[in-house]
């Protein structure tokens, strides 16, 4: 008996989709927008996020200190900053100093070759990384103490101090931005696919009458509708990841002309997530299917 | 008070929009098995409250619905499907599902509750045939014309062989034929045992049946003949 119900439940789930074909496909066309617009902000807002991190990552400021400075003094300085949350003080020797000197492409090879092991004039330092760009005015604090103040060469945090402030201010309104909008997108969806799906059962109210009348039990009446919905989210979930996919591909095409330099691969970032997105998608699609059925279910079906 | 009665209204009251509008008022009424009962009154005199109120639709504000013995108000909603199952209805605008054939419209209502294919494959064509509608089975409901629609749909409440018949208004989109047809199909069905309760406000009708008539107005609830199997 149960093997019948389920079987005929199933068949009325599926068989109402396909008659009320004409009410299913507007309404898996417009859930599937509203799911490829969240889908969309979803994958921007992943971009804007790595964009703004790796941007943040290669911020990092440099204390140099004159000869005089003895390794006592900048120990007490990595120390003191090493202190602060969030901060990280790498020491650079003369060596590395020159290392990183011979390593620059940027400068020709004559200029590399003036300065050798035995006449090193490149001061020591102290490369300062923080990891929220914040905490980079307590280093400042940290390194403008007297007691340093007659070691220290030259900080470059005062040269690009501006700069610095301008990307944190963007980074942080570009992560927040993003955050709005796919939180936006997602009510969006949530409220589209609900309303979609109410006035599919709304217009069929009669039908759920006669099924009452007629002494259905209330698994024959509501779960058509759940499947029903599922099918509609599933289906849109679908169409909608084919969509990004195909944006995202195009996106790429067009977008390695205008932002060069900058890694803005959407397609790779899809199809890197490929099982996760597409799964997500279908899961989202499907719930919110269900989710909106038996809301409109809850408000038209009096028992 | 009968002791014999099937279905039995004791005092109901049904007040709508928060008591401002009392739709019945201290209704008492009996309905002895295998009896067919006419319901006249003016519209808005209550009748389709009392339908409701005796397939569960709603709840009456006071009073008690016995049927078979049982407070049909205290059904808990689960059961609902079940209780209805005994109470077979027909509409004047017949309800029927537009995309389903005269056989489907009727194995639908077996199929939902769960009734084996065995069942179904035997029942269906025996009822059709008792409503004169074998020949259509395979007909869409556009098909028919409005008497053979309203067999489909008295074919439809017969599947679950119920103890009560309701007809509200049947025949009221219907002409004289087609109006003969069905009553004739309605005295036949009381005739095998159902109880059939007859809403209307035809008056041809009501005096070629010679049947018990009652009469709602405003709310309450009137003898106009006993009948004449009755006397």
């Amino acid at each position: 008996m149960i093997f019948t119900r389920i079987k005929r439940i199933s068949k009325l789930g599926i068989v109402n989709t396909w008659r009320n074909r004409w009410l299913s496909v507007p309404a898996v066309f417009i859930i599937m927008m509203t799911l490829f617009m969240m889908g969309v902000f979803v994958v921007l807002g992943y971009i804007a996020n790595t964009t703004s991190d790796t941007l943040k990552d290669k911020i990092t400021v440099q204390v140099d200190f004159n000869d005089s400075a003895t390794e006592d003094v900048i120990q007490n300085l990595q120390q003191k900053l090493s202190q602060q949350t969030g901060v990280i003080a790498t020491y650079i020797s003369k060596q590395d100093a020159l290392a990183d000197f011979k390593s620059r492409t940027d400068i020709k090879q004559e200029t590399r070759d003036l300065i050798t092991e035995e006449n090193n004039p490149l001061p020591r330092g102290l490369r300062i990384r923080t990891l929220d760009l914040d905490n980079l005015s307590a280093v400042e604090e940290v390194v403008r103490e007297k007691q340093f103040e007659p070691y220290i060469y030259k900080f470059s945090y005062e040269d690009n101090k501006l700069l610095i402030e301008r990307v944190n201010e963007a980074t942080k309104f570009i992560k927040k931005a993003a955050a709005v909008m796919t939180t936006i997108f997602v009510v969006v969806a949530i409220m589209v696919t609900l309303n979609t799906i109410q006035m599919a059962i709304y217009s069929r109210r009669d039908e759920i009458e006669i099924m009452r009348l007629v002494g259905a039990s209330q698994s024959y009446v509501k779960v058509p509708f759940y499947i029903e919905g599922a099918i509609y989210g599933i289906s849109a979930a679908t169409l909608a990841f084919l969509l990004l996919v195909l944006s995202a591909s195009y996106f790429n095409s067009v977008s390695a002309s205008y932002f060069r330099g900058f890694n803005l691969d959407a397609y790779g970032i899809l199809m890197s997530h490929f099982f996760q997105v597409l799964l997500l998608q279908l899961l989202a699609g499907a719930l919110l299917g269900i989710f909106s059925s038996a809301i409109s279910i809850r408000k038209y079906v009096k028992i | 008070m009968n002791p014999g009665a099937i279905i039995q209204f004791l005092n109901v009251t049904k007040n709508y929009v928060k008591g401002k509008v009392t739709a019945l008022n201290g209704v008492n009424l009996a309905i002895d098995k295998g009896e067919f009962i006419v319901l006249v009154g003016p519209s808005g005199a209550g009748k389709s409250t009392l339908i409701r109120l005796l397939v569960r639709e709603e709840l009456p504000s006071t009073g008690k619905i016995m049927v078979a013995g049982r407070d049909i108000t205290r059904i808990k909603e689960r059961d609902l499907p079940y209780y209805r199952r005994n109470v077979g209805i027909v509409f004047q605008d017949f309800k029927l599902l537009p995309n389903k054939t005269v056989y489907e419209n009727v194995s639908y209502a077996l199929e939902l509750s769960d009734e084996p294919d065995a069942v179904i494959k035997d029942k269906v064509p025996r009822i059709l045939r008792l409503v004169g509608l074998k020949e259509r089975a395979n007909n869409y409901p556009a098909e028919l014309s409005g008497g053979e629609r309203q067999r489909t749909s008295i074919a439809r409440a017969l599947v679950h062989n119920p103890k009560l018949l309701i007809a509200d208004e049947p025949t009221g989109n219907l002409d004289e034929k087609n109006t003969a047809e069905v009553i004739d199909l309605l005295l036949r069905i009381n005739e095998a045992g159902t109880i059939v309760l007859l809403a209307t406000h035809d008056l041809d009708i009501v005096r070629s049946l010679k049947k018990r008539v009652i009469c709602l107005n405003n709310g309450q609830l009137q003898l106009v003949s006993k009948g004449e199997d009755k006397k």
